[in-house]
C-alpha cells in the first residue's frame, strides 16, 4: 500500500464556487448513512469508527486523473488513519492535527475517474476507535482538469426482496435429495481442525485439543461409535493436515510440523520443524489454516490477529499470507497476500489452488480465490505493509455474499467423478452457516470466475474439513472452540456424507456470455418452460472493502432481463442481461413454478454469479419466445414484505442467536422483546438494566457493542452497513413479533 | 454431559507430548516456546527462536505449574529467568559473531526430551542440540545437557552470558562455551 503523506494546506479554506465546475463538492450533508453518525448543522462529527458509512456516488462523463481533497477540524491526534477510496481505488489518510476548530484542506489522494455507472467515493473512519473527541468533517472537494466532468449521482435504489422460501430467497434447511448422512460422533464430540487420508482407507484428522486420530474406515460399524484411534498429542492449534507419500505435515498455531515415527513403535517421537519464518505473537486469531502439498511444497495461509487489531489495527508482519514451504528443506516463500481468515485451502480444477476467505474488516463478502502468485486479496492494517499490497486487489474467484450463501467459508474441495453431474465442481463447508455450498467455475479471458449455488443443508453439526475417497465417500469435520458443551455438540463432529444418484432437479451451472448468462439445469425443463424473462429475478452490485467491518455493496441494483432462450434440449436457459459489466455479483433467482420436463420440482432455485470478466466474443443465442411460452397466470415473484425479517433472522442471526433458547454464542432471542435485562454500557463502561423494545434491538443490530448483555462477549460484528434501511426495520419487527408468538 | 465427561477425561495413552508434561503452547509471551517438566514440578520454558532457556520455575505444591490456554503463563517459583536479548554466538581466533537460529524441531524418547536448532554464520551451518531429562535428579534442583555438531577446529559456541553465569557443571565449573561432541551436563545446584 502506497500511504500517502498527509498534505496539510494551511489555509482558511474558501467555500468553492458552485460555478467553478472544475471541483465538485461532496458535502457531508450529503451521504448516504447506515450508521451512527452525530451531526452540528453542515457538520458531520465522527467519534465513531464502526458503523459509519461516509459516501457518496458520482458519475464523470470521461476518464481522467482527479485529486480529492477534505475539509475538516480535528483538534487532537488520532491514534489510526482514515481509509479513502474511489471507485475500488485505495488511500490512507494521516490526520493531522488542525488549529483548535479551524477548518483546513488536506489533500488524500489522485485517483482515475471511469465513465458510465456512477462510481462510490467512500471516506471510512478508523476501526474499533471511539474519541472523545471529533474529527469534524465538513466536505470532500474534487478537482478535475476537464471541467463539467463530474456531477453527484444519486444511489441506485436498493432492490426489493421477493419472498422467499428454503433455497429460494431463504437458506436451505433440508438434506440435498440425493445425499445420505450418517452422524459418525458417537460419544466424542471430536473437534475437527485438519482432514487428510493416509492410504485408501485410513482417515486421519487433527482436533482443536491438539490430538491426531486415525479411523479405519472399513471397521466403521453400522452403528455405534466408530474404533477411532488416537495417535498422535500435544500439537497446537493445528488447523491444517496434509499426507504426502505417507509422511504427515500439520500446520500449527505457529509452524509447520512433520510428525516423525522414527523407530515404527507407532508413536510419533519427533515433531519437526519444517518451517517457522514468518512472524507470529500470541494474538488468539494468528493461525495457520489448511495445509495442501503440490510438488513437494506445503502450502497453507496465515490469518491475522484480532485481538491486537481490535486495539490497535496492528498486524505482524507478512500475517494475511498464503506461505509455500518445502517439505524437506523448509525453503519459504510468500505467495501471495492480503488475506484475512483464510480457513480453507483445496484444490480446484486443472490443479489450480483455492483458498477461501470471510467477510469482514477489508473483506465485504466471503471469498472463494483462485490463488495467483504475488496477488493481493485488500486485508491491510498499518505499516509495515504487506509486500504485495496494492491499491486495488485481487478479486476472488467467486464472492460468496454473507448471510446469503456463506458466513464462514471452509475448506473447498473437488466433487469426484463418481458425483454424477456435480463432478468437477467445488463444494465448500461453512463454520457458521453450515452445509455445503457448491460453486460451479470457468475460465473467462483467462481469469477464474462461477456461480455459487446453495446445495445443502440438513446435517447434524457444521463443517469445517472434508476429504472425498477413491469411492467419492465424503468424509466432513465440524470444529468449536471454547468450552461450552452444548455449543460444541452443535457444531462439532465426523460425518460421512455419500452420493446417491438420485435425480434431483436443479440450477446446475452458469456460463457468462457477452451479452447475459447462460444456466444450464441438470434436467430438461417441462414444455414451453423457461421462456418468459419475468421469471428470472436478477439483481446485480459491486463490492466495496472497508476497513471497518462489513463494506458495501455497491449501486446494488435490479437488473434486465431482455430475454430468455431455452436451449433445444430445454436444458439451458440463456438470460440476455444488457447491463453486464466486469467486478460485480449478479444474482439471480428463478421461481419455484419452474418444472422438470418429467415433472419434478426444483431443489434450489437461486445463484450469485461474479464477474471479473465479461467475454468479447462469446454471444449467447437470442431466440423468440414461442407465444404461448410468455404466458403466465400469476406473477412468478411476490413481494409482500413477509418473509423479509424472517429470511434476515436466518441469514445474518441464526448462527449466533437461537428462538427457542438453546444455547449459541450469543444470547437467545427467546422472550427477549420487551424483557428487562443488564447490559455492559459501553459509554459509561458499567452495567446497567435496558429493556428490549424496538429501539434497543435496532441499536443493538447497528451497535453491538454499546450494550453487551451480561455473561457475553462483545464479538458480535456491526451489521450497519450490511442491512439496507427496509431490512433493518424488517428484522426489527420480526424480531419483536416472534416473541409474542 | 456425557460431551463433557468425554472430552474432560479421555485417558493418557502412552503417547509422547502428553501435555501435562511437554507444553507447546506460547509461554509468557512468547509466541514460540516449549515448557518442559522435569520429576513433579519444575518447568523449563525454551524460547525456540532465540534457542535460549527463557525460564526455570517450580510448581506450586499440588498444583501445575502452567494456566491457560494457549496464551500460557508460568505459575510458580522462579528458579532462573533469562529476560535478556543476548543469545548464542560463533567464538573463533578471538573474534565473536552472532549467529542466525533456526528451530528444527524436537523428540521425546528414552526419559528425556530434546530441541533441535541451526546456527548459521554466514555460509556456516551447524547444529546445537539441548536434552532435557524428564526424571528428577535428587541432588540437584535442576538439570539439562548440550553439545553441538558441526564445530571446526578452533571454533566454539558461546553461551549466553545469563546462562553460563547460572549454570555450572556437576563440579561446579562455569560453562562458557561448547566444543567438541560430548553431551555437556550443567546444573543448578
Amino acid at each position: 500500500m502506497k500511504k500517502l503523506g498527509a498534505i496539510l494546506l494551511l489555509f482558511v479554506v474558501a467555500k468553492a464556487s458552485a460555478a467553478d465546475s472544475h471541483l465538485l463538492e461532496l458535502p457531508a450533508r450529503g451521504i448516504f448513512s447506515r450508521g451512527v453518525n452525530e451531526w452540528d448543522g453542515e457538520v458531520l462529527n465522527i467519534t465513531k469508527g464502526r458503523g459509519a458509512t461516509i459516501g457518496w456516488y458520482i458519475s464523470a462523463s470521461k476518464a481522467e486523473e482527479v485529486t480529492v481533497s477534505i475539509e475538516y477540524a480535528c483538534a487532537r491526534p488520532l491514534d489510526q488513519e482514515y481509509q479513502i477510496s474511489f471507485e475500488g481505488q485505495d488511500r490512507v489518510w494521516e490526520v493531522s492535527v488542525t488549529e483548535g476548530n479551524d477548518w483546513s484542506r488536506a489533500q488524500l489522494g489522485v485517483f482515475r475517474t471511469r465513465p458510465g455507472l456512477p462510481m462510490l467515493v467512500l471516506l471510512v473512519p478508523p476501526s474499533n476507535r471511539k474519541y472523545d473527541h471529533a474529527l469534524r468533517f465538513r466536505r470532500l472537494i474534487i478537482e478535475s482538469p476537464t471541467a463539467g466532468n463530474l456531477t453527484m449521482a444519486q444511489p441506485p435504489e436498493t432492490p426489493a426482496i421477493p419472498d422467499a422460501t428454503s433455497g429460494f430467497g431463504a437458506k436451505l434447511t433440508a438434506l440435498h435429495p440425493a445425499l445420505t448422512a450418517r452422524d459418525l460422533r458417537g460419544e466424542t464430540r471430536w473437534r475437527i481442525s485438519g482432514m487428510a487420508l493416509r492410504g485408501p482407507r485410513e482417515l486421519l484428522f487433527t482436533t482443536w485439543d491438539g490430538d491426531l486420530v486415525s479411523l479405519d474406515l472399513d471397521a466403521v460399524p453400522k452403528s455405534g461409535t466408530p474404533p477411532f484411534r488416537r495417535i498422535a498429542q500435544g500439537l497446537s492449534e493445528p488447523m491444517g493436515l496434509a499426507v504426502s507419500k505417507g509422511r504427515i505435515f500439520v500446520t500449527e498455531k505457529n509452524q509447520a510440523t512433520e510428525l516423525i515415527d522414527a523407530d515404527g513403535d507407532g508413536a510419533f517421537e519427533t515433531y519437526r520443524c519444517v518451517a517457522h519464518e514468518w512472524p507470529a505473537t500470541i494474538d488468539y486469531h494468528e493461525y495457520l489454516f489448511g495445509a495442501v502439498i503440490h510438488d513437494s511444497h506445503l502450502y497453507f495461509a496465515n490469518s491475522v490477529a484480532m485481538g491486537i487489531r481490535n486495539t490497535h489495527n496492528r498486524q505482524a508482519y507478512l500475517r494475511g499470507s498464503v506461505l509455500k514451504v518445502h517439505i524437506d528443506t523448509g525453503a519459504t516463500e510468500v505467495v501471495a497476500g492480503g488475506l484475512r481468515t483464510p480457513n480453507g485451502i483445496g484444490f480446484g480444477p486443472n490443479g489450480s489452488i483455492l483458498v477461501t476467505d470471510n467477510q469482514g474488516e477489508w473483506l465485504p463478502g466471503n471469498k472463494l480465490i483462485h490463488l495467483q502468485p504475488e496477488a493481493f486479496y485488500q486485508f491491510r492494517s498499518r505499516p509495515p505493509w504487506h509486500p504485495f499490497d496494492r491499491p486495488i486487489a485481487t478479486p476472488p474467484a467467486v464472492w460468496l455474499p454473507q448471510g446469503e450463501i456463506a458466513m464462514s467459508p471452509t475448506e473447498p474441495a473437488l466433487l469426484p467423478t463418481s458425483w454424477g453431474p456435480y463432478a468437477g465442481q467445488v463444494i465448500i463447508g461453512d463454520a457458521t452457516f453450515g452445509g455445503l455450498q457448491r460453486v460451479h467455475l470457468e475460465e473467462v479471458e483467462g481469469v477464474m470466475q462461477g456461480a455459487a449455488f446453495p446445495f445443502s443443508q440438513g446435517f447434524r453439526h457444521l463443517f469445517n474439513r472434508i476429504v472425498f475417497t477413491a469411492e467419492g465417500e465424503l468424509y466432513a469435520g465440524g470444529i468449536a472452540r471454547g468450552g461450552d458443551a452444548e455449543f460444541i455438540n452443535k457444531v462439532s463432529g465426523l460425518t460421512r456424507i455419500q452420493y446417491t444418484g438420485k435425480p434431483v432437479f436443479e440450477p446446475l451451472a452458469a456460463r457468462l456470455r457477452s451479452n447475459g448468462i447462460e444456466i444450464e439445469f441438470t434436467q430438461a425443463l417441462a414444455r414451453n418452460a423457461g421462456w418468459n424473462p419475468a421469471a428470472y429475478y436478477v439483481t446485480q452490485w459491486a463490492y466495496q472493502a472497508t476497513q471497518t467491518y462489513g463494506g458495501q455493496k455497491v449501486r446494488h441494483r435490479r437488473s434486465e432481463v431482455r430475454s430468455a432462450t431455452v436451449s433445444t434440449d430445454r436444458r439451458r436457459v440463456f438470460l440476455e442481461l444488457p447491463d453486464l459489466i466486469a467486478n460485480e455479483v449478479i444474482r439471480i433467482r428463478i421461481p419455484q413454478s419452474l418444472t422438470s420436463a418429467n415433472g419434478q420440482t426444483l431443489w434450489t432455485g437461486e445463484f450469485w454469479y461474479t464477474v471479473n470478466r465479461v467475454p468479447a466474443n462469446r454471444p449467447g443465442t437470442v431466440n423468440p419466445a414461442p407465444a404461448i411460452a410468455l404466458a403466465a397466470a400469476e406473477p412468478f415473484f411476490h413481494f409482500s414484505g413477509k418473509n423479509t425479517g424472517n429470511v434476515m433472522y436466518q441469514n445474518f442471526c441464526a448462527a449466533c442467536h437461537s428462538l427457542d433458547g438453546s444455547k449459541r454464542i450469543g444470547p437467545s432471542f427467546r422472550n427477549l422483546a420487551g424483557s428487562t435485562r443488564t447490559a455492559l454500557d459501553s459509554s459509561t463502561g458499567t452495567p446497567r438494566e435496558i429493556i428490549a423494545d424496538a429501539a434497543y434491538l435496532r441499536q443493538s443490530i447497528i451497535e453491538p457493542a454499546a450494550l453487551v448483555v451480561d455473561g457475553y462477549e462483545n464479538i458480535m460484528p456491526p451489521m450497519a452497513g450490511l442491512l439496507s434501511e427496509a431490512q433493518l426495520t424488517a428484522l426489527t419487527r420480526f424480531l419483536l413479533n416472534t416473541q409474542k408468538k | 454431559m456425557v460431551l463433557l465427561l468425554s472430552l474432560c477425561t479421555r485417558a493418557a495413552d502412552g503417547l509422547p507430548f502428553d501435555r501435562s508434561a511437554i507444553n507447546r503452547y506460547s509461554l509468557d509471551g512468547l509466541p514460540r516456546s516449549i515448557s518442559v517438566r522435569q520429576g513433579k514440578d519444575v518447568w523449563l520454558g525454551y524460547d525456540l527462536e532465540r534457542a535460549t532457556l527463557r525460564k526455570v520455575w517450580r510448581a506450586p505444591r499440588g498444583k501445575s505449574g502452567l494456566t491457560g490456554g494457549f496464551t500460557t503463563r508460568s505459575v510458580g517459583k522462579t528458579l532462573f529467568e533469562d529476560k535478556s536479548d543476548a543469545g548464542w554466538s560463533l567464538a573463533k581466533t578471538g573474534q565473536t559473531s552472532g549467529l542466525k537460529v533456526r528451530y528444527l524441531g524436537c523428540t521425546q524418547r528414552d526419559g528425556h526430551f530434546e530441541l533441535r536448532w541451526e546456527l548459521q554464520q554466514a555460509s556456516r551451518k551447524f547444529r546445537l542440540k539441548e536434552r532435557v531429562p524428564t526424571t528428577a535428579d535428587d541432588q540437584v534442583t535442576v538439570w539439562r545437557e548440550m553439545k553441538v555438531e558441526g564445530l571446526m577446529a578452533g571454533e566454539s559456541l558461546q553461551l549466553p552470558a545469563v546462562v553460563s553465569a547460572a549454570w555450572k557443571t556437576a563440579g561446579g565449573r562455569s560453562v562458557k562455551a561448547l566444543a567438541g561432541k560430548q553431551w555437556i551436563r550443567i546444573i543448578i545446584p
